[in-house]
């Protein structure tokens, strides 16, 4: 079922949680809604379950309106954040929960939630209680009980944030297995741009309740629409300087990066992701200031005419501090920013 | 490594030994109220005191239980403690569950008001209550449901307490948000979730409400006494005045009686001794 929001706004007051928001979310699709705390974005999430009210706008679940319908009427599967397991009752009763409020007979309950948490790979961990599980398992029930009525949409609040590094990543690829094995329209609030670009189908980057962008992972890595998204998404983040455009050639300080530009003359933010320096003979010579090891990559920080700026290089050079490296910056990757934040294009 | 042993065992001597000597200030009055049950009335008032019986007098129990129809008011407190419990429990979990959780105009200040009321000291509400109470003669036939000598002036006016609901209501208020959210979602009426999901989660606090108002009410001796004339709607703490006379009191006797009125309680306390001092550790409240 596809999702429509349509000039959706929640006001607390003066203050816009949400403003004026427009998203269309196609059937079957995994969309991560990104943003930093304070965004709007769990509000948003609790609007499309109902749970909050809107201020105005509409949202639809495919033909049917649902803006002033009540949460459990919505046909939406919620999972929170901390889960909200129900303590006292083991798992089986938590995922038949749902079930046995909708009057469904309790053999044919117990059945389903069988069937759901084999889904979710829990169908051992039936007969104990939330507390004697660990925090993915619990994840596991809480994603069975919001599956198992059979809900048209799937919301997630914030699904990973409360399991360690490892189990993250796991978890991650595990609900866009389930996702994909159900094929349930879901929508997901993360505040971790690595957890939303890895497993959404689209992301929607947020910020002060307005949403910045919404496009596909890759196409909003490489084509930013403004300063924030560009520097929201990306670890390391990307390097944010200040450049000067003269007869077509952009130059930081006396660093020339690039020439024969077509921008109009004049003084400019510009942005570079660290990846895009690349090694070239007789190019600019930056000085190291520090080296990094990151795993696979090298971490540096270079000196561009007093300013520090962070590069990545495969590791298997032998680089330390205070060296000098010639680099140059790949085609089409310098970003530059009008005044208003708003991407001018990419040279 | 020798000197933190020695000290740890000066430690321990001295942890228990305060635990003993707080064992035995506890206990004493009850060991006490057990032997002087024993005693004859002579040794009772002997000076200086024994402290075991020479002789124990077995029959102070037989003297005491036939000297008041104690089997009646065993009956009537059971039916008096049960009953307010009862009442207490249901309007416990119903006020602490709105307070905790509905959202009503006028929420605030009637928390409040209730709170406020826990600021009157309980002898002001005897007089006011009594008189309540005296002007409410309700009779349905031959039994008397209100007024005095009824078991309806015994109970109503304790099967409310605005300490337990405040109680109760902190409780409530400790269960996360994102549960009830969650029940909504998943069709779960206010009604449901409170018997559901709110009660069985607070099992504790609610089981250590019932057994503590349990106690207080099987222990109340003032108000029986105010609102009963007839001998046979009183309670057991007032079979223990039968022993007082004129001529002086039976100490003995009533010491045999206490010894009678207490034991219930303590088997009780006994089967769900889990449970009270689960939920008074949890809750930081003594009994």
């Amino acid at each position: 079922m596809d999702i429509r929001i349509e000039n959706l706004t929640k006001a607390y007051g003066d203050f816009k949680a949400v403003d004026n928001m427009n998203l269309t979310v196609g059937d079957g699709q995994l969309v991560g809604l990104l943003g930093p705390s304070g965004c709007g974005k769990s509000t948003t999430l609790f609007m499309l379950a109902g749970l909050t009210e809107a201020t105005t706008g509409r949202i639809f679940f495919g033909d049917k309106e649902v803006t002033k319908v009540a949460p459990e009427d919505r046909g939406i599967g919620l999972v929170f954040q901390n889960y909200a397991l129900y303590p006292h009752m083991t798992v089986e009763d938590n995922i038949m929960f749902p079930l046995i409020n909708r009057k469904v007979r309790k053999d044919a309950a117990r059945q389903q939630a069988y069937e759901m948490a084999k889904l979710v790979q829990i169908e051992n961990l039936l007969k104990r209680k939330p507390s004697e599980l660990s925090g993915g398992q619990q994840q596991r029930v809480a994603i069975a009980r919001a599956l198992v009525k059979k809900p048209e949409v799937l919301l997630l609040d914030e699904p990973l944030s409360n399991l360690d590094a490892k189990l993250r990543v796991e978890t991650r690829e595990e609900i866009r297995r389930i996702q994909q094995e159900v094929g349930i329209t879901t929508i997901f609030v993360t505040h971790d741009q690595e957890e939303a670009m890895s497993i959404s189908d689209q992301i929607a980057v947020m910020k002060s309740g307005v949403v910045q962008q919404f496009d596909v992972p890759q196409s909003m890595y490489l084509n930013p629409c403004n300063r924030f998204v560009a520097t929201f998404l990306g670890t390391p983040e990307i390097n944010i300087i200040d450049v000067e455009v003269l007869g077509g050639t952009i130059k930081c300080g006396d660093v020339v990066l690039r020439t024969g530009v077509d921008v109009k003359n004049g003084t400019y933010k510009a942005g570079i992701r660290p990846e895009s320096f690349t090694h070239r003979e007789n190019d600019h010579k930056y000085s190291v200031n520090s080296v990094r090891m990151i795993g696979r990559d090298l971490l540096l920080h270079l000196d561009m005419a007093g300013r520090d700026v962070r590069a990545i290089t495969h590791s298997g050079q032998s680089i330390t501090t205070g060296d000098t490296v010639e680099f140059s910056v790949r085609e089409s990757s310098i970003i530059l920013f009008g005044s208003d934040d708003k991407v001018i294009g990419k040279f | 490594m020798k000197s933190t042993k020695v000290s740890n065992l000066v430690l321990d001597i001295l942890k228990f030994t305060i635990l003993i000597l707080g064992a035995i200030i506890t206990m004493m009055p009850f060991v006490w109220m057990i032997l002087s049950s024993l005693k004859t009335s002579s040794e009772i008032t002997a000076i200086p005191p024994t402290f075991f019986p020479k002789d124990p007098q077995w029959s102070n129990y037989q003297e005491a239980w036939s000297r008041a129809p104690f089997l009646r008011y065993f009956v009537n407190t059971v039916i008096v403690a049960v009953g307010s419990t009862f009442g207490v429990l249901i309007t416990t979990v119903l006020s602490a569950f709105a307070f905790s959780r509905l959202n009503f105009p006028g929420k605030k200040l009637i928390f409040s008001l209730l709170m406020a009321t826990l600021m009157i000291p309980g002898e002001m509400l005897v007089i006011t209550n009594y008189i309540t109470v005296y002007n409410m003669k309700l009779e349905i036939g031959e039994t008397r449901i209100m007024g005095i000598d009824s078991y309806g002036a015994l109970i109503i006016p304790w099967i409310a307490s605005v300490f337990y609901i405040y109680l109760l209501t902190q409780f409530f208020m400790q269960v996360p948000d994102a549960i009830y959210l969650a029940a909504k979602v998943d069709k779960c009426s206010d009604w449901k979730f409170m018997w559901k999901i709110m009660l069985p989660m607070n099992k504790q606090a609610v089981v250590t409400i019932g057994i503590l108002n349990f106690i207080s009410s099987w222990n109340a001796f003032m108000w029986p006494l105010l609102v009963t004339n007839d001998p046979n709607m009183r309670v057991l703490s007032n079979g223990l005045t039968q022993f007082q006379s004129e001529a002086g009191s039976d100490y003995q006797l009533i010491m045999a009686a206490s010894c009678i009125l207490v034991m219930p309680i303590i088997i009780i306390y006994l089967f769900l001794r889990k449970y009270i001092i689960e939920g008074v550790t949890r809750s930081g409240l003594k009994g």
